[in-house]
């Protein structure tokens, strides 16, 4: 009578309990219980919490039936019977008859990879030269800066997404081949090309092509990236460009994947590289807050920065607004982008800029060794500028940059 | 009648297997994969006898048996599901094998449960063997075969990353290798007068089953 009147609970506790077992026995189960419990944590771990990405990125069956004009035959890739290796980023997918890649601009059509983002931008505009941001390329000229739709990261932040995280077939696009474009640029007289907004990489063959042709007509050209990209097709590119933007997104690999589905380290060779091989670099490191904001973090990426590219590279630190995934965080808070400016002087960097603070102290150029304000902007336009053939008007000294 | 149902048995299994060759979006679809792993962990506490569900154990082989059984379709290596962490484009086989592995090893620690259990090939073998009585005798020396094999799948995760090695085994194409197909369909018909001839003389994970059955019975008496 008494054993009717437990709960349901109490009889099994009772029954697992009661349960005869001899010390092995229980030994044996609780080797298998933690074998159990070490694997679900690990699963948990990568396949979960870690955002364990199932398939190898591509877009499966994906590729339009017919290529369209706009298309040409990729660079960078090993083709293995009917499947392709694309080898122009470090994504490297591997796509099958008719995949599309992770970027949405490649596909495969037997055996083949075609990017079909070829002539056919999305974007073209004008911009002042200092919205790329770049302060010490050409200051106060004109750019003419062109895009494409895709990308091969997915930023939660990106405030290009419209362009960027569509494929070529779903957005407008103007038909503007590489002599077109560069023929605008000389017609209305703009001494340099851009290629931004989305991420000019995955439309590579386009961007390199265009660059040719504006070399050979004195062009320069301007790469804004976020330099996520393989070694070899870098190298070749930067034989045609004069200035890169390069987003230096984060300073940990955990971020770069939760942030922006990347990784750190192909980034930082990209701007190693790019030094090296001669092209103007400004680094841009966007603060979002609790993501990318982590002063300690702002703090080694100064020191690696300094080490690695030199104090003359210049720096900036953007303000973030909300926009696409991230709409509920709240714009980076002036004080940190301060704090971060100063952390990145003080480990010795020269030009360490604040931007989208239209305003801010951060916006002007300051010679290093006097100290003395040598570009003074506002927004996007310069006020004054301060200097001479390069060289600071007060004490001379050399400031870094490309000024003709 | 319990024929007829063991020949409906095998029937079923070949026409979930014939259907495995159409569904790759499926098995590497993430809902798929999740389940496989919920499945995995479940397995394992069911294996410490605290709570079964009978009717949940009973599908395991027809759920595991897409992912199982897909290599032997396309893999990128001449031999299927040794290679899969040099693999460029993983199937959900290669996508689970670092904890499916390790959970039939830790299933097996009781009573090798999934293989007499959980196992869909040592399911579909066990229904083969009960509709054929006749018996062909193995020689003993056979027995060294998963040995051999389980020397070869740890010497070669190792090496497989060397470029003359990787150039012998990749097939550079996902396609389905003429030589695995025949070998499959030869145990396949072999299971009928060889009792699970597969788990005995090819399966590393059978061979680990085997020998810590072995162990658990001494230790245990």
């Amino acid at each position: 009578m008494a054993k009717l009147g437990k709960t349901v609970v109490e009889r099994h506790v009772e029954r697992i309990l009661n349960k005869r077992m001899t010390r092995k026995e229980f030994i044996k189960k609780a080797i298998i219980a933690g074998c159990g419990v070490a694997l679900a944590v690990n699963a948990l771990d990568s396949m979960i919490l870690n955002r364990f990405k199932i398939t190898d990125f591509s877009f499966r069956n994906d590729a339009p039936r017919q290529l369209w004009k706009w298309s040409r035959e990729a660079d960078y890739y090993d083709s293995f019977g009917n499947d392709v290796h694309c080898k122009l980023c470090p994504h490297e997918c591997v796509l099958g008859n008719n995949d599309r890649g992770f970027c949405r601009t490649r596909v495969n059509k037997d055996g083949k990879l075609y990017t079909i983002a070829y002539g056919n931008p999305c974007a073209i505009n004008i911009d002042p030269i200092e919205k790329k941001p770049l302060f010490h390329f050409l200051p106060t000229t004109r750019i003419l800066s062109i895009a494409t739709a895709g990308c091969n990261l997915r930023c939660l932040n990106c405030q290009n997404w419209d362009i960027s995280q569509e494929r070529p077939e779903d957005t407008r696009n103007y038909d503007a081949m590489p002599d077109s474009v560069v023929q605008e640029a000389i017609t209305q007289g703009i001494p340099s090309i851009a290629y931004t907004y989305s991420e000019p990489n995955v439309w590579y063959e386009y961007m390199i092509d265009t660059a040719k042709i504006a070399k050979q007509n004195g062009i320069r050209n301007v790469w804004v990236t976020a330099g996520y990209i393989n070694q070899k097709p870098l190298v070749e590119l930067c034989k045609y460009v004069d200035a890169g933007n390069i987003d230096l997104k984060a300073f940990s690999d955990k971020t770069y994947h939760d942030l922006c589905a990347g990784t750190l380290k192909p980034v930082l060779e990209t701007l190693r590289t790019a030094v090296k091989e001669g092209m103007w670099v400004e680094v841009t490191n966007l603060v979002v807050p609790n993501h990318s904001d982590n002063l300690e973090e702002i703090r080694e990426m100064a020191k690696w920065h300094k080490k690695n590219l030199g104090p003359d590279v210049p720096l900036h630190f953007s303000r973030f607004h909300s926009a696409y995934k991230l709409t509920l965080v709240s714009p980076t808070p002036l004080r940190t982008l301060e704090e971060a400016r100063r952390i990145a002087m003080d480990e010795g960097l020269n030009y360490v800029y604040i931007g989208n603070v239209p305003g801010s102290e951060g916006d002007n150029t300051i010679c290093p060794k006097c100290s003395e304000i040598v570009i003074r902007r506002e927004g996007y336009s310069v006020d004054f500028m301060n200097f001479e053939n390069g060289k600071c008007k007060k004490c001379g000294n050399q400031i870094a940059g490309v000024w003709q | 009648m319990k024929k007829e149902s063991n020949v409906i048995m095998v029937i079923l299994f070949i026409f979930l297997i014939s259907a495995s060759f159409f569904l790759y979006d499926l098995s590497i679809s993430h809902l798929y994969v999740y389940i496989l792993l919920i499945l995995l962990l479940l397995g394992i506490f069911f294996v410490l006898e605290i709570k079964r569900i009978k009717q949940l154990e009973c599908l395991y082989p027809f759920v595991f048996l897409l992912s199982l059984i897909y290599p032997l379709f396309k893999c990128y290596f001449k031999v299927p599901y040794f290679f899969c962490h040099s693999c460029p484009r993983k199937c959900s086989f290669g996508i689970l094998r670092p904890y499916s592995i390790p959970a039939f090893v830790t299933m097996n620690l009781n009573n090798r449960h999934w293989c007499f259990n959980y196992c869909p090939f040592g399911k579909l073998q066990d229904e083969q063997s009960k509709l054929c009585r006749k018996r062909l005798r193995v020689p003993r020396f056979f027995l060294v075969l998963p040995i051999i094999i389980l020397i070869f799948i740890t010497l070669f995760y190792f090496l497989i990353k060397k470029e003359s090695i990787n150039d012998f085994f990749f097939q550079y194409s996902y396609k389905t290798s003429t030589v695995v197909a025949v070998i499959s369909l030869i145990i396949f018909l072999l299971a009928f007068i060889i009792p699970r001839i597969f788990c005995n003389y090819l399966c590393p994970v059978g061979l680990i089953g085997k020998i810590t059955m072995k162990l658990e019975k001494k230790w245990l008496n």
